[in-house]
Order: structure tokens, then sequence, then C-alpha cells
């Protein structure tokens, strides 16, 4: 019955080389990002490689990033299916996109805003109380080597 | 480009061959295992045949039954079954009490909300305040939430007693419940198989009866493919419908609260009481929620047509190579059955389909390796002993999260890392548009569209655990109804040959946004009219040896 | 190592510190930088910083003469805490100073299940800063999460606004002190964007553990990116003062740098001139106030400059460096191989900020006049640059002002007796000009008291003190104190009449040619007159009196 299901997991037909993929033009966020990258240092610019293969996942560079700390045996055990995963997901290169705006979310309607008025939160004794390390009215946490 | 569907072609030329299906005799009779007063003479009335929550309604407010009574009788039940299915995390230990002070209220002539004596289950990753709330990880053990989610809050308010907080894969992430850090729920049908997931405990409770109605919540099918393995009713409304406040987020523009039922008319009922605009989600629709009861009351059996005008489309990518044979069948009696009752069904192509499945993993894991970041153990939950930060969130982490999210999280983090947003999270967004739209065109030429909630009926316990496309590859039919953010019920339409006794096989019905009066209407007649079937699994039907 | 400073403080309240004079090591240099800002105006020639005359030993010539060989390009990122009553996301509360972990909730703590919605507030605030920094305001924009681990930080991301910020591409005008050589510039916005703040991260004694405050996590901000158009210390110190004013005028901050409601990081490179390449950029943190922006970027740009003249050009790398306030430079913070990668993505919670026109429109008018505005008012008033800076910097002294001469008040004596006795009081009381009880109503009264003779200048200085102090009313004062000035002649000469014939020497000595006792009559007769005589009349008649020969 599982073999049967990856029947279904097939790849569609690439609607066009992948050419066209590369000539993409920049939108103009893209290009409003660049600028102001420019001037950045906080933040690493989206170059995106376009057409050329990505790199693969590097799983204790990913894990850090995550902060899980993995063993060696996890690594050798996530890193085939993390592949086989992100290689699977590599299918949507080749369709074309290029007419097609990114959906966030479905429609919702309205704005949903609030008004400025204050409303203190009238549990809070509960809230602190499920604080593992808690010296009132601080929350404690060890000491800091690397900021992101 | 997106709305070129293929001529109508009836359902007699289609190419797969009909299994036969042995209908099941089963009575049902409420409450064998213990000798309580039934009122079965007054249960005429067609809305308390179809509606457990209006009988349970009626036998209080009539007392010919006592809520204490009542909820002995589940509690019971629940005691007798646990042991094999293992659906709870987290029972409650306050149930006879508000049982009691119904009795109270009832007693004084009080008026008692439409909830009133309805044992519900709540999947553990909705907030309750006086239960725990883990989530199915082991880095929220014990962990108690200072609030109730909305959608509790709304239930509670109405009326409802939540017996306890049921099991699902951690996070809501896998479909088998065999990714919780604490247990694995079996299947009331046949215990050595799944119930599905994420929502497996929820769906369960609700087919061994041991509770009433139930909330899942449903982010790529985890309310309805296990609605489909557990023979009961699942409903998975419009996002946006219902409050996800107090819903620990896995996906946030994908997740949902649903509802399970034994019937179409509770889980309308339910949601109905859970649903509309909260001020303390940005994403909660501000629309009108209609009042279903009425329909469940008045609906028109009698007449032969009654769906008559109803245009139904059967999504032809969801009956491919892939798809089990007995589902496929199970279906297709569906949609015969449909036009029966009047509806002509047309088959229908959804373009793109197939790339919604790593659309979905693709956003699922990017959205859900942003959502569990709060997970480190500074604030609430487990904390790992250690004396620098990172080591502390490394080892929080590393120790709470079991193996599915661990992977899950790296993969999003990969996703969105500079380089390959573009790539991957910008793409599955651009595909998350052509589906919306291919939904959107084929149901503007269709009332509502019909395919299976998933490509088999349960499977065993540990069969798929460690081949993770084999296990994302049965999310293909529902992941495309949470892209689009659609409504959608499935309801048990049949059975295959597997199992001690046969194992249900749902329809999904897809719905058009905020269109879950239609669906809940179709289910209902559908549900009603359906005869030869009767999906009470048998633990339960012979009085749980 | 000690560094010998020479400030030089303004009587001004702008408290800007010029560049001020290093000893390093073994030799001491003073900083000018070429200034090549465009938009310069006339008074171009007077640019460069006040020379601070000292005698220490050392002047290394070499490097003063290498700096004007190079050009620093400087940038600024502005973060302001806005003043709404609760924070962006969630219904708490902010009170700056408010005991530790004392306005939380399950949202600003990031509790599972929480989800934010956004206060309208700050999108208004928004709009008013954005129209103000003469900005294009995206009518749809979004918010996105930018994400990192912090114990700062609860969810570990913080909601901001990515590539589709709320204002884009606007300039802000300034006018330099005059006491730094004057001059306007116009400097360049790039973007201003919504984000919520992070809570606060104390260090223990001992360094061991760190202990987290949420009282700030989830506080409003508006971070403000200006162009990288500012050339020295005093441009990019001027420039955070007027956003200072600006956010002050608007309403939408305090703009409070010791309590962190204006926090600037700058960015300074440096390219030897006519290069048409930027040079490696250098962040710095921790600058507390405009003077210490001024002096960090001095600071830095002769760091640079030194490093890039000794061929060591490659040293200067991209990283943060913090202002130590204690040594009066800037440190590496640390080293970082390659930038951080924030994951950007938009905020699925949060559906996108749409703004119409007419909303646009609405908050257009309904701003005041903004520092810029008033500047250009009061120069065609006919007030000096330096008069112009004194009372547009703070918007209650310019209302204040604005209400004096409304009540008809002569506009130059209104800003004499503010910049004059009113500032020397506020200064010494270390009160605002809100807190004194002198109204512009009754300075305006004054000065016509003055102006028409009803009471002499003397006086007008006497019970300005007691109004300021007191409060009151001029007419009241004059009356209770019988203060009218005497401008009677006849009335004065009866006065003169009495000292003369009290001092009969002095009157025989001055006719003897001791013309100086004149003053000695005056003084006398005011005396006698309790101060109220015109002096002006008072003289005309004295002499006339003093030199009739009888």
């Amino acid at each position: 019955m599982g073999s049967r299901a990856l029947l279904l997991l097939k790849l569609p037909a690439p609607a066009r080389p992948l050419s066209s993929f590369n000539n993409r033009k920049l939108s103009s966020a893209s290009e409003l990002l660049s600028r102001y990258n420019c001037y950045r240092t906080r933040r690493c610019f989206t170059k995106a490689t376009y057409g050329s293969s990505l790199e693969p996942p590097n799983l204790p560079r990913l894990a850090e990033t995550a902060r899980i700390s993995l063993t060696p045996d996890e690594v050798e055990e996530f890193a085939p299916k993390i592949r086989q995963v992100i290689d699977w997901f590599g299918q949507l290169q080749a369709v074309d996109l290029s007419s097609v705006d990114p959906a966030i979310r479905a429609d919702t309607e309205g704005e949903n805003l609030r008004d400025d008025i204050p409303q203190p939160y009238e549990k809070r004794e509960a809230a602190v109380a499920a604080i593992p390390s808690y010296e009132e009215p601080y929350i404690k946490v060890p000491k800091v080597l690397n900021k992101e | 480009m997106l709305s070129t569907l293929q001529p109508p072609r009836s359902l007699s030329r289609f190419p797969f061959r009909l299994s036969s299906i042995k209908p099941r005799h089963i009575t049902f009779a409420v409450s064998s295992s213990s000798s309580l007063p039934v009122a079965t003479s007054a249960v005429t009335d067609q809305s308390l045949q179809s509606s457990q929550i209006l009988t349970i309604r009626h036998s209080l407010l009539s007392r010919h039954l006592t809520a204490t009574q009542l909820v002995e009788s589940y509690l019971t039940r629940l005691r007798l079954t646990e042991p094999q299915l293992k659906c709870f995390l987290h029972i409650s230990d306050n149930v006879l009490k508000q049982a009691q002070e119904l009795d109270d209220k009832i007693n004084k002539g009080e008026d008692v909300g439409p909830l009133a004596g309805v044992l519900v289950g709540v999947k553990d990753n909705i907030c309750t305040s006086d239960m725990p709330s883990t989530g199915g990880s082991r880095i929220l053990e014990n962990y108690r939430a200072p609030y109730d989610a909305t959608a509790v809050r709304r239930m509670k308010e109405k009326g409802a007693i939540v017996v306890g907080k049921t099991n699902l894969d951690e996070f809501g992430m896998g479909s088998t419940t065999e990714g919780s850090a604490f247990q694995v729920t079996s299947n009331p049908w046949d215990v050595s198989r799944v119930p599905g997931g994420s929502s497996g405990g929820s769906a369960a409770a609700v087919s061994a009866r041991q509770c009433v109605v139930s909330l899942g919540s449903d982010t790529g099918g985890s309310v309805r493919q296990p609605a489909s393995f557990c023979g009961v009713v699942g409903l998975k409304p419009t996002y946006g419908r219902v409050s996800r406040f107090g819903l620990m987020a896995y996906a946030s523009s994908l997740d949902v609260i649903g509802c399970f039922g034994t019937s179409v008319a509770d889980t309308g009922i339910l949601l109905h009481a859970i649903s509309g605009h909260d001020r303390y989600d940005a994403t909660s629709s501000i629309r009108e929620v209609p009042n279903f009861t009425p329909q469940f009351t008045s609906a028109n059996l009698v007449e032969s047509r009654p769906l008559k005008g109803l245009r139904v489309g059967i999504i032809r990518e969801t009956l491919d190579d892939g798809v089990d044979n007995g589902v496929k069948s199970a279906i297709s009696c569906a949609a015969s059955h449909l036009e029966e009752l009047g509806c002509t069904v047309t088959e229908v192509s959804l373009p793109s389909f197939s790339l919604g499945l790593p659309a979905y993993y693709i956003l699922a894991s990017s959205e859900s390796s942003s959502n569990l970041s709060r997970y480190d153990g500074v604030r609430y939950g487990k904390q790992a002993v250690a004396d620098e930060l990172n080591m502390l969130y490394g080892d929080s982490r590393a120790q709470g999260f079991g193996p599915e999210v661990k992977m899950r999280i790296l993969m999003g983090t990969y996703a969105l890392s500079a380089g390959y947003y573009d790539a991957y999270y910008k793409r599955a967004q651009q595909v998350r548009t052509l589906i919306q739209k291919s939904f959107k065109a084929a149901l503007d030429a269709n009332d509502i569209l019909i395919s299976p909630a998933a490509p088999s009926a349960a499977y065993k316990i540990g069969e798929k655990k460690n081949d993770p496309l084999a296990m994302y590859a049965g999310d293909i039919m529902t992941v495309n109804v949470n892209l689009a953010g659609l409504p959608a019920l499935v309801l048990p339409c049949g059975f295959v040959e597997e199992g001690p006794a046969g194992l249900p096989v749902g329809v999904q019905m897809i719905g058009a946004a905020f269109d879950e009066a239609t669906l809940l209407k179709v289910g209902h007649i559908f549900e009603q009219t359906l005869q030869g079937f009767k999906f009470v699994p048998p633990m339960v039907a012979d009085g749980a040896s | 190592m000690a560094s010998t400073l020479f400030r030089h403080i303004q009587t001004q309240p702008l408290l800007l510190y010029p560049s001020a004079f290093f000893r390093r090591k073994n030799f001491a240099f003073y900083c000018t930088v070429k200034n090549t800002t465009q938009s310069q105006t006339a008074s171009r020639e007077n640019q460069r910083s006040p020379q601070i005359k000292v005698s220490p030993q050392k002047q290394s010539k070499n490097l003063d003469k290498l700096t004007k060989d190079y050009e620093a390009i400087i940038g600024i990122e502005t973060h302001v805490q806005l003043s709404t009553l609760t924070k962006a996301f969630c219904g708490c509360p902010y009170n700056y100073g408010a005991p530790p972990n004392s306005s939380i909730c399950p949202i600003c703590m990031g509790l599972p299940g929480a989800l934010p919605v956004l206060n309208s507030k700050v999108i208004e605030f928004a709009v008013r800063l954005g129209l103000a920094l003469n900005c294009k305001l995206s009518l749809n924009s979004k918010f996105d999460r930018k994400q990192y681990f912090y114990p700062d930080l609860p969810k570990g991301y913080q909601i901001s606004q990515f590539d589709v910020p709320i204002a884009t591409g606007g300039y802000i005008d300034l006018d330099l002190p005059v006491e730094f050589g004057g001059g306007h510039r116009k400097f360049g916005i790039t973007r201003v964007h919504m984000e919520e703040d992070a809570g606060k991260l104390l260090h223990s004694g001992n360094g061991s553990y760190s202990q987290v405050d949420l009282n700030r996590a989830g506080v409003p901000l508006l971070e403000i990116v200006s162009e990288p158009d500012m050339r020295n210390g005093i441009e990019a110190a001027e420039y955070a003062a007027e956003l200072q004013r600006v956010v002050r005028y608007l309403g939408v901050s305090n703009g409070n740098m010791q309590e962190g409601s204006l926090r600037c990081d700058v960015n300074v490179s440096i390219r030897p001139n006519g290069q048409p390449e930027f040079g490696t950029k250098v962040e710095i943190k921790n600058l507390n106030s405009f003077s210490s922006i001024n002096r960090a970027i001095d600071f830095e740009i002769s760091r640079q400059v030194h490093l890039h003249s000794q061929g060591q050009g490659d040293s200067i790398v991209q990283e943060t460096r913090l202002w130590e306030e204690g040594s009066q430079k800037t440190v590496s913070m640390r080293k970082k191989e390659g930038l951080s990668d924030y994951r950007y993505f938009p905020e699925p919670d949060l559906p996108e900020v749409i703004i119409t026109k007419d909303y646009v429109d609405s908050i257009q008018n309904s701003l005041p006049e903004l520092p810029e505005m008033k500047r250009r008012r009061y120069e065609s008033m006919g007030l000096s640059m330096q008069d112009v800076l004194f009372l547009a910097n703070d918007i209650s002294v310019a209302d204040f002002f604005d209400a004096t001469i409304a009540k008809g008040a002569d506009v130059k004596l209104a800003t004499n007796w503010i910049m004059g006795d009113i500032a020397a009081y506020m200064k010494n009381e270390k009160v605002s000009i809100n807190e004194i009880k002198l109204t512009p109503q009754e300075l305006a009264e004054l000065i016509a008291s003055i102006k028409g003779g009803t009471i002499s200048g003397k006086i007008g200085k006497e019970i300005l003190f007691e109004l300021i102090a007191k409060g009151g009313t001029v007419k009241g004062l004059i009356k209770e104190k019988d203060l009218v000035q005497i401008v009677d002649p006849a009335e004065i000469e009866k006065l003169v009449d009495v000292v003369l014939s009290e001092n009969p020497k002095q009157l025989e000595q001055y006719r003897a040619g001791k013309t100086k006792l004149q003053g000695y009559f005056a003084g006398q007769v005011m005396k006698v007159s309790k101060g109220k005589a015109n002096p002006a009349l008072l003289n005309k008649i004295l002499v006339e009196k003093l030199n009739a020969k009888s």
C-alpha cells in the first residue's frame, strides 16, 4: 500500500526549458533589495543562483542555525532523508512560474487591527509559573558566548 | 489556461474495477455495556437520529437521562477501550463534577448552552488552561498554558465538557500519531493499524465513542485523513473561519482547527459553536457564520432526489494509479449515491494538482521551522542543563523534539536560507496561487468537488516510519485544499476488505470558501440516505471486550 | 590610554560637541574631513569645524593633511520607539521604568498558540513620520519575520518589514548650527519601516548568567535608514538631532536617547578622493548621545584614514564596533566571518497593511508645522540663523514664541527675552518652558509695556523674574508695585529739585567741573523715584538743571 502511494509522487512534464528560468526579470522588490543591501551590514544579500544546482544541505551548519544539537548518529540518519526530500522539492524548479504572483495565504477579509487601548494581562502569574528558570523579577539564562 | 476542464464523463465509463463490497449490518445500541435507561421510542424525529448532540440535549432536557448518567456511560466506555487505543494523553478528573453541576442547573430549570452535556476531546496542540498541553512533544511535557484557546473557550461557554487531551503526531507533523513523543494511538477498527494523523487521537476517540465530538487541527489533511481511517466525520473549515488563537502553530498560513463527530450534523453544530471572528487572530474572517443546525433538522430526505441540480465534480487526478482499488470503488459508489440523490457528477481536472504536495511541504516545513523557534526552554517547557546560552538552546531542543520535527525544522531552515528563498519558498507560494486559481475555476463550474481523503485505508503501525516520501505521499488528496484555504468534509462512504471487520473509507467533499453550509447539507443528506453501512467499530458495537 | 579632550560645551540646548582633540599614542591629531556633501549653500565657506587651539605638543600635520585626501561616507540607522499606549501586537501597556516583567502577556512572551494583532496607531505614526520625511508611502505593505535566536527575542523572530516597507525615498532638511559653520543640508532617507522591539537583556556582574526583562518586547519601533549622505560627525549628529526634533514635533515619540526611545547606529567608510567605489564600511553601536555620534564618527574616520594611509587598508574589515565613552574610541565587538542570514519570509499571521490615499491625505493635512518649515518661516521674519535654530529646536519653545508674537509682540524683542533671561532661568532652575509661570500673553504684554513706555526696561527685567517664577499679570504687578514709569517732566523736575537740594556739596562740585557726578545724581533720582523715572527724560532734565546757573 505504501509503495503504491509513491506512484502519486510523479514529476510534472517540464513546461519550458530552464533558460526561461535564467532570464527571469528581477522583480522590483529584488531591485530594491539589491540597492538596499549595498549598505546593510547585517543581512546577507539574496543572490539566488538561477538554473544551476543549489548547494545541498549542510546538515551540521543547518543544525547550528536552527539551534538543535544533533548527535553524529542523527546527522548520519537524517542527511540522506533530508537530501531526498530536498531533491524532491527541486521539481518546482522546472515549472514556469514567471507570470504567477506568490500567494502568502488564502484570502482573508478585513484588516483586523487593534485599537491602542491598554489591556493588562490578568493571568501573568500563571504565565510566569511556567518559566523554568525564574529569579524574581527576571527570566534567567546562562551567559551568551556568541550573538547571531 | 486553468479552466480547460475535461468534457463530462459519466461514471460508468471509469476505467477501474469495482470490487465487491459487502455491506455490514451492524445494529448500534446506545450504552450496551451498562443497563441505562434508553430513550428509544421518543427518538423518532429525524434530527435526533442524525445528531448525537441534539439527542443528548433532548434526553437531558426531557429528563430521560441525567448528565451524570450520560457522562458515566461515556467514561465507562473510555476506560474499557483506552488501554488498547491510547487516544488520550490526559484525561480530566473534573468531568463528573461538571456533569453534576449541569444536572443541578437543569433541575433548577436554568438555561443550558447548546453543547450542554457534550463530552469533547481536544487535540493536545490546542491550549487548555486546566489541563496540560504538550503538543505531543517532550519539549512541552507538563506545560500548562495560562489561557484557553478561543475555540475551547467558546465551546465551554456553550456548555461543552472537555473530557481530555488527545494524542497527535508531534506538533501536527505526521499522518499516523506514531510521531507522538508519548504513545501511539490505535485504530479502533483494527488495533494493529494507525488511526491516521496528525489528529489520530481525536478521530479514534470519537470513533470509539469515548466522547461525542472532538477538536483536531488540519494543516495538510490532519483532520480529514484520520476521519477516513477511523470511519468518522471530519470537517475542515475554511481558513479563517475558526480562530487559531491557542492552536500551537505548525504552518500558520495553512493551519485550521477542525471538528470530528459521528455524524455530519454533529460536526456542523460544533463548528458553529467555535467559529467566528476573533480579535486575537488577525487572520480570522469577519464573515458571519450561518447557523447550520436548522438544515439538519429540516432536510428533506423523503423527496426522491433531494440534491437535484447540485453539480459535483470528481477530481480526476485523485483517481490515478497510486490509489488503492478499494478506495476507488468506495468513491465510485459515493459518486453513484450522489447521482441517485439528484446530483450531476462529472469529472474535473485540476491542473497543477501534483505540484501541491512538494509546495505544501516546502511551505509547511519553512513556516514550522520559524514557528518552532520559540521552543527554546527559556520561557516554558523542558529546559536542558547548560551553562552557555546556545548550548541551552541546542540541548533543550535536541532533547525535546522528535526526529520528524527535527528534520522538518532543518529542511525549513534550508528552504528559507539566503539564496534558497526564491528557489523554494517563493516558488511554493506561486504554486499556491496556481492551485487556488484552479480550485476556483473548478468550483465556479461545480458546487462541490469530491475525491478520496487518502490513497488507502488505514495501514499497519510501523509500516511507513522510515520513508518520509512514502509518508508524505499519503497527503496528496488533502494538501491542495489547505493551500487553497477551502473547506472540506470527509464522511465515511464504504469499506475495504481488510482488517477483522473491514476498514472504513471516507469520501472528501470540497466546497467554495466559506461555503460550509453546502458541504454540510450535501454531507448530511448523503449520510442519512446511505443504506447498508454502519460505521461503528466492532470493539464498540460488541460492547468493548 | 588616557586621551585628552577639550570640549566646548554650548550654552545652547543643542549640546553638540565639536570635533575633539585627541592624543593617542605618540601623536595628537585634529580631525577635519573634507566636506563634499551635495546641496551646499552659499555659506559653505565656513564649513570647517571650529579650531580648538590647544597647547599640546605633537600635532601630526601629516595625518591632518591625510584626512583631507579622503572622503568619508556615513549612513545612519535610527530606531524610534513609538509613544503608543500599548505594544505593537498586543494590548500590554508600555511604561519606561516599570518593574521588570510586569507588562507581559502570552503574545509578547511568545507562548505557544499566541498570535500578533497590529495596533492601528502604529500605522498612523508610521504614515505621519513617512510624510514628515517626505517619503513615498506604500499603500500596500507587509510584515516579514526576521529570524534569529536571542533571549530577548521571545518568538525566535522579530516581526519587521523587509522588502516592502511602508515608506521609501524621502529626505530631511536641516541647518547645521552656527557655531559649526552653519549651512543647509539635505540628506536622503532610504526607507522607514515598522517593527517590534526586543526585550532587555542584562548581564550579571560576574558574567555567568544574564537576565531577561520582556517589558519592552513587542513595543513598536520605526526604523529609519538614511542614504549614506553624511560626510562627518557634525552632519551625522545634526541629522540625528533633527530626527529627534521631527519625532517630537509629530508627537510620535519622545525621542529620548538616554531612555532608548531614539537609538542610532552609524556606518562609516572612507575612500580616497575621486574613487568611485565605496570603501569597507564599519558599523558603530552604543551611541547614547548626539555628541558621542559626532565623536565616534570622527574617531572612526581617523582610524580608517590612518590604517589606509599606512597601506593597511585591508585591515579595515566589515564589522561592528562599539563606541566606548570612557576611552573615547571604537573597539571591535567581534569580527565575524560572513554576514547574518535572517531567513526573512512574509509574516503569515498578519494581513497586508493596506492604506488608502484618503487616509494618507487626511494625515498629511493634520501634520503640525515641522521644524524645517518653522525655520524657514522664522528666517523670513528677519531673525538670525542663531535665533532661528534656538527657537525652532524645541517645539515647546517655538510654540511659546509663536503664541507671544501672535499677541502682537515685536519679533526681535520676543526673541531676545526668550533667548536671554527666560532661557537663563530655565537653565538655572532646570525647568522647561512649559513649567514656567510666565505665559506668552504676559510676555507680549511686557514687551508692549516697555515699548510703549509704561515701564522702563530695567523694571521690565525685574518683573519678568517674578512673572516667570510666580506668575501673575504684567498689569497687575505694575499696579501692585506702583511701577509705572514717570514720564511727566514736571514730576521729574520736582524729584531732581529734591535731590539737588539734598546734595548741595555734590552740586557745588559738579558746577565746579566734576561733570561725572551727573551719574551720581541720576542714581539718586532713580532711587528716590523707586526706579520709575524715565531715564532719558531724567537725564535731560537733570542736565538742564545742573547746568542752570542758579
